[in-house]
């Protein structure tokens, strides 16, 4: 049997040109869509129910900051207690129902975030930060019993801590 | 100009486009919840497999994830990201090959939920810490809107390119 050079040549291709016509002949809804964004929502509803639910009836004690994985200090009872060798980058500032720490995550001290400790909400919140364009870490939402804020560029976490977390180490290594 | 010369050219073009798009996307703040973005550079990627097939679309995913890390100074971002990618296309690539009355709209919002999910996933590994799945849910829900958007712009894009001559003579010589 023979083709025409095009029929042949068409053929080899045939897989792609029946995806590009099913999907530009297709509808922008059908009724199986429906199990999609069901099993979607389904998804999405465990992950609340697990993620953010369940953990926030924990009662956080403080929180820890850590930078590249080394905690660098504790905020408990009020009080920051800064870790060996972290002191001459670390600048705390007391204000009004609330306590703000200014990490530097360089030697220069060029980069930094600034952590605000709210006492009477009991949470977290970066308030400002060096890292990049899109300062993620200052739009992540204050923490509190649960959560973590993590600053990529500068290696920064803050997560809770107590019985929820890790309870911090009573002695050594804490100034 | 041949058949292969035409699709390499046009994957390239894709590639630019959603290399691009990633870069100025990640100038802005993120859309609701951090690490959450639009994620419009998966209109090109998810584009690329429907206009010239699966091998085209994964290459145009590999250059867009393996620069836009480098570009933007970040590359361990590609540990989690690279991986994350892949899997959302492969379930995309099967969604559209074996499904069928099943909307491009519904594939991407799945496609792009099980990107958020997975990416968090691999974060929390990398970093050692669960605590981050606490983001789980929120990225989750920007992956259904940017899902449904990167659908939308795919199922009108292919609508128009059709008729355009470059990709027919792809199909059609
Ligand atoms: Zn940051």
């Amino acid at each position: 049997m023979r083709y025409k050079s095009s029929e042949k040549k068409f053929n080899i291709d045939n897989h792609n040109k029946t995806c590009l016509e099913k999907i530009s002949s297709s509808k922008l809804f059908y009724t199986r869509d429906l199990f999609a964004y069901a099993f979607v929502a389904l998804f999405v509803v465990f992950l609340i129910i697990v993620f953010v639910v369940l953990p926030s009836n924990k009662q956080a004690n403080g929180f820890c900051v850590k930078k590249d994985g080394q905690v660098v200090f504790y905020f408990t009872n009020n009080t920051v207690k800064i870790q060996n060798d972290y002191d001459d980058l670390i600048e705390t500032v007391g204000i009004q129902n609330g306590v703000e720490v200014t990490i530097y995550t360089d030697s220069n001290k060029t980069n930094f975030n600034v952590i605000l400790f709210d006492l009477s909400n009991k949470t977290a919140k970066v308030t400002k930060s060096t890292c990049s364009h899109s300062k993620d870490c200052c739009y992540s939402p204050a923490i509190s019993n649960s959560g973590i804020i993590y600053c990529a560029p500068h290696g920064l976490s803050i997560e809770p801590i107590g019985s929820g977390g890790f309870t911090p180490p009573v002695t050594g290594g804490i100034k | 100009m041949k058949k292969n010369t035409k699709k390499l050219t046009l994957s390239a073009l894709l590639s630019a486009l959603a290399l691009i798009t990633f870069m100025i996307e990640n100038l802005f703040p993120p859309l609701f919840f951090p690490g959450a973005r639009m994620g419009l550079s998966n209109v090109f990627i998810l584009l690329c497999v429907v206009l010239l097939g699966n091998k085209y679309g994964f290459a145009v995913l590999i250059v867009k994830v393996t620069l836009g890390s480098l570009y933007s100074g970040n590359i361990s971002a590609l540990m989690y990201s690279l991986p994350s990618g892949l899997i959302a296309l492969i379930i995309q690539v099967l969604l559209i090959k074996y499904t069928s009355r099943l909307s491009i709209i519904a594939i991407s919002v799945t496609g792009s939920v099980a990107n958020a999910v997975c990416q968090n996933a691999v974060f929390c590994f990398v970093m050692k810490s669960f605590a981050y799945l606490s983001y789980s849910p929120y990225l989750a829900l920007s992956g259904v809107i940017s899902g449904a958007i990167v659908g939308a712009t795919v199922f009108f894009l292919t609508k128009k390119l059709r008729k355009i001559k470059f990709l027919q003579d792809i199909y059609f010589t």
